[in-house]
């Protein structure tokens, strides 16, 4: 049984549709990458698995268990962890603050200190920053503090959307070594990325979406090997 | 003399200004969290100074046991009124207006039923303590010092429970993110209705205090309504500090203006002062200047 699995998801804004009868699965311990041009639909996905926006037809299963009707603020404790696009910080919070807000749902403020010592030592840089504002760190500090916030959660499957948007090269050489390392730590990644190049290295399977619909999805390696997808997306 | 007079004005404006800064808070914390105005808070005003009345003038209970009955009823009465009247209007689309009507509806309720039972007579409440403290001259009565002591002492527990307590951590996060809030387990509706009884029982806490000095009638939720916006405005929308400044800054303002004219110009005196303000800072003092 996958971790998650789409079945047939079809989401609208108003009475345009956005997702078309998408389908897609994410195993335990896997990295999916999700690409496509902009307006294809990666956003709106990730938003109806958390919960943002509630389907109008198709399944959603978390580990068995369907959750499309489900609310966002519940779907976070089954593990769920979701990145949003342009990281989304309570900037006029502090690092520590944000933190603590990841772990919202943890039984003690015992449990979330601790948490935040085990999230600072995977990124020290936000250590260093602990006290101050979030709407203050740079652009690799803020996707850090993101992530580590999602983390917070210890989730099962961690979605992050674009993640390597508006930052240097080298920086998000930085992200995608976290992201692995979190990944190895057994949770799932779901990767949704403009950047097919980044998202294909990382992945070990891939989906390509459409206009809202999926079409294609496979080993990373068939991607890089097919004409279209590397004259589309890939500019090579 | 003079600067005796000056200086008792200066006293009595921070008094009333922190009452006005109590007032405003409600209607800041409610405008950062929800975004949307709420026109009956002058209403639970008006209603926790009825409560005070009956209880303490009417029926003698002790005046602090008078303000908790009033504070914690309004309170209850502000969390029905949002899940009844103003919940299910938040997921709807152009929810911006419709609060505003459902807001303004239920102040026209709650007045004219408070004219229907209780008469627009005015209603003295006595002072809670007696006596004046005097120094080098200058009176002020022990009625003002207690406010300026529950209203300080309010301030911080406010303050306290918006920084370092798990709701004030999710009300803070669902004012600057509602998405993210939830994404990261608020139950952001709960978050709204509980931000709303509180901010009913700051206005009910200010109305308390004050109903021994003003009186107590059916229309006297208006004017602190009105100073409100004037505070929220000056202040910056949705800016906890804003408000308990621009509070204390308008009731100073107020008070030394009556010096030089008549009480009845303490209005005009309020809305001049907001107008030069944001004329020259248009987001308020603490507000957050927007830019396009």
């Amino acid at each position: 049984m996958p971790l998650l699995s789409l079945e047939r998801i079809s989401s609208y804004y108003g009475d345009a549709r956005a997702l078309a009868d998408i389908s897609l699965e994410v195993g335990d311990g896997e990295i999916v990458a999700v690409i496509g041009s902009n307006g294809a639909g990666k956003t709106t996905m990730l938003r109806t698995i958390s919960g943002l926006i509630h389907p109008r037809s198709g399944r959603i299963c978390f580990q068995g268990e369907a959750v499309e009707r489900m609310q966002a603020h519940h779907r976070i404790r089954l593990g769920i962890a979701h990145v949003p696009e342009g990281r989304r910080l309570f900037a006029q919070m502090t690092v520590r603050e944000n933190l603590l807000m990841g772990a919202y749902g943890a039984p003690s403020w015992k449990e979330r200190a601790a948490l935040i010592d085990e999230v600072c030592a995977l990124f020290p840089r936000l250590k260093e920053r602990i006290g101050q504002l979030a709407g203050t760190l740079s652009g690799g500090e803020r996707q850090m503090l993101a992530t580590a916030r999602a983390l917070m959660a210890r989730p099962r499957l961690l979605m992050l959307d674009e993640p390597s948007l508006g930052l240097a090269p080298k920086i998000v050489e930085t992200i995608l070594a976290i992201i692995r390392d979190v990944n190895r730590r057994g949770v799932a990644v779901l990767l949704v990325e403009q950047n097919a190049q980044l998202a294909l290295k990382a992945a070990a399977r891939a989906y390509l979406l459409e206009g809202g619909a999926v079409v294609k999805s496979g080993i990373t390696a068939e991607f890089l090997a097919d004409e279209s997808v590397r004259q589309s997306y890939l500019g090579l | 003399m003079l600067i005796q007079l000056v200086i008792a004005q200066i006293v009595n404006g921070i008094v009333v200004g922190s009452m006005y800064a109590l007032f405003a808070s409600g209607l800041t914390l409610i405008w950062g969290t929800m975004k949307m105005l709420n026109f009956a808070h002058g209403e639970f005003f008006m209603l926790a100074g009825y409560l005070v009345y009956f209880c303490y003038a009417m029926l003698g209970i002790d005046p602090a046991l008078s303000t908790v009955i009033a504070v914690v009823a309004v309170f209850l009465l502000g969390v029905v009124i949002e899940r009844t009247v103003i919940h299910h209007l938040l997921s709807r689309p152009v929810w911006q207006f419709t609060t505003i009507i459902a807001t303004l509806g239920t102040s026209i309720i709650l007045q004219n039923l408070a004219l229907h039972l209780w008469g627009p007579e005015f209603q003295n409440v006595p002072y809670f303590v007696e006596g004046m403290f005097k120094l080098f001259g200058i009176r002020i009565a022990y009625q003002r010092l207690l406010i300026l002591g529950v209203s300080c002492a309010s301030i911080m527990a406010l303050w306290f429970i918006l920084k370092h307590t798990r709701f004030g951590l999710a009300l803070r996060a669902t004012a600057q993110d509602s998405d993210a809030a939830q994404l990261y387990g608020v139950n952001i509706l709960s978050i709204y209705t509980l931000t709303f009884g509180l901010s009913a029982a700051l206005a009910a806490l200010a109305a308390a205090m004050l109903a021994p000095i003003t009186a107590v009638n059916p229309y006297m939720g208006l004017s602190p309504l009105l100073k409100g916006f004037v505070v929220v405005i000056l202040g910056g929308l949705g800016s906890f500090g804003g408000a308990i400044v621009g509070g204390i800054l308008l009731g100073v303002v107020e008070s030394l203006g009556v010096l030089f004219s008549s009480t009845e110009w303490s209005d005009v005196i309020a809305f001049t002062f907001l107008v030069l303000v944001i004329w020259v800072r248009p987001w308020g003092l603490f507000g957050i200047e927007e830019r396009s």
